[in-house]
């Protein structure tokens, strides 16, 4: 079923929650996925994703559909992590410690990654690079998202978009070629 | 010379992320299990909520502040003290030193005290000195 319908689906009296379940079957995967190549930790991708769905539930109503609804549930998610983040920021400038070493961390002792050496280096630089950076650079590089898709997500030009990603490529190939 | 590294190579893209076992399965009936508990939740409840939590912890403070001045007994600040026995001092300086201590009662009763003159000793006056009638009797 495509968005339309599925949207046609939320708006028929009576049929909001399971048109929902629909809407959750289909993209819960590819959002769950997004938030935790930005958090690492699966525990803070779960929470932010829950809550992501959450909002998506209580803003359905009011969504005029003049964006996809896949962009938008990516704009919500995005934005949920990016909250999020700031929060984390905030509180490791507080206690004097660097959150993107927290989040190397947290990668090196994840238990649910089953990636080499090579993909671990990838990801820990990734996780290195600022915020928004990350984002464009993780749609772009292993979501293999269009940059229009991406600049409707992030309220970006899509010249911008393709200017950030190669800085972010740039630099993650920089420092690999230092650590491989 | 070392070969430039490529983020292209193959196995690269490759999510290396993975999930506990049924995590999509369950994720489904989590969502729905807290939509239905927040649907029972009224817009009105939702919106008055936290103006109320606001109003609640107001009062709180409030109370907490009556109860602490009216409970616990104030107590004089050493500056207070001071003056105080200052101020006793002074009062009794004043009260030794003062013209009062001066004042002699007796003698301003006397002079202030009407002295109860006999009626006869008014006539027995009245009758040597007749000069006095003759003078009033001429105002007639």
């Amino acid at each position: 079923m495509d968005d339309k319908d599925l949207m046609a689906l939320f708006r028929e009296k009576g049929n909001e929650h399971y048109a929902f379940n629909l809407i959750v079957n289909k993209y819960s995967e590819r959002l769950y996925w997004h938030i935790r190549k930005m958090v690492a930790s699966h525990d803070d991708a779960n929470d932010l994703l829950q809550n992501s769905l959450l909002k998506a539930w209580k803003a359905l109503p009011g969504f005029r559909e003049e964006s996809r609804l896949f962009t938008w549930l990516y704009r919500i998610t995005t934005n949920e992590v990016l909250t999020f983040l700031k929060k984390k920021q905030l509180r490791s400038f507080l206690s004097l410690t660097d959150y993107s070493t927290k989040l190397e961390n947290v990668l090196e002792s994840d238990t649910y990654f089953n990636g080499d050496s090579a993909q671990k280096a990838l990801h820990k630089a990734v996780l290195k690079l600022p915020e928004k950076q990350r984002i464009v650079f993780n749609l772009r590089y292993f979501d293999q998202m269009k940059y229009e898709d991406i600049s409707e997500i992030l309220g970006t030009s899509v010249g911008a978009l393709k200017a950030s990603y190669h800085h972010a490529a740039k630099k993650i190939e920089d420092s690999l070629q230092e650590l491989l | 010379m070392k070969k430039k590294f490529s983020i292209e190579q193959p196995g690269l893209k490759q999510n290396p992320y993975t999930v506990p076992e049924g995590y999509f399965n369950d994720l489904q009936n989590i969502v729905s299990e807290k939509i239905s508990s927040e649907g029972g939740e009224s817009r009105v409840w939702r919106v008055l909520k936290p103006q109320l939590a606001l109003v609640s912890v107001f009062i709180f403070v409030f109370l907490l502040g009556y109860g602490v001045f009216k409970l616990i007994p104030l107590q004089d600040s050493g500056r207070d003290i001071y003056l105080n026995q200052k101020y006793t001092l002074m009062e009794e300086y004043q009260l030794k030193n003062s013209f009062i201590d001066f004042y002699d009662q007796k003698a301003d009763s006397a002079a202030t005290q009407k002295s109860e003159i006999n009626p006869e000793e008014i006539i027995e006056y009245l009758d040597t000195d007749a000069g006095l009638l003759y003078l009033a009797s001429l105002e007639i």
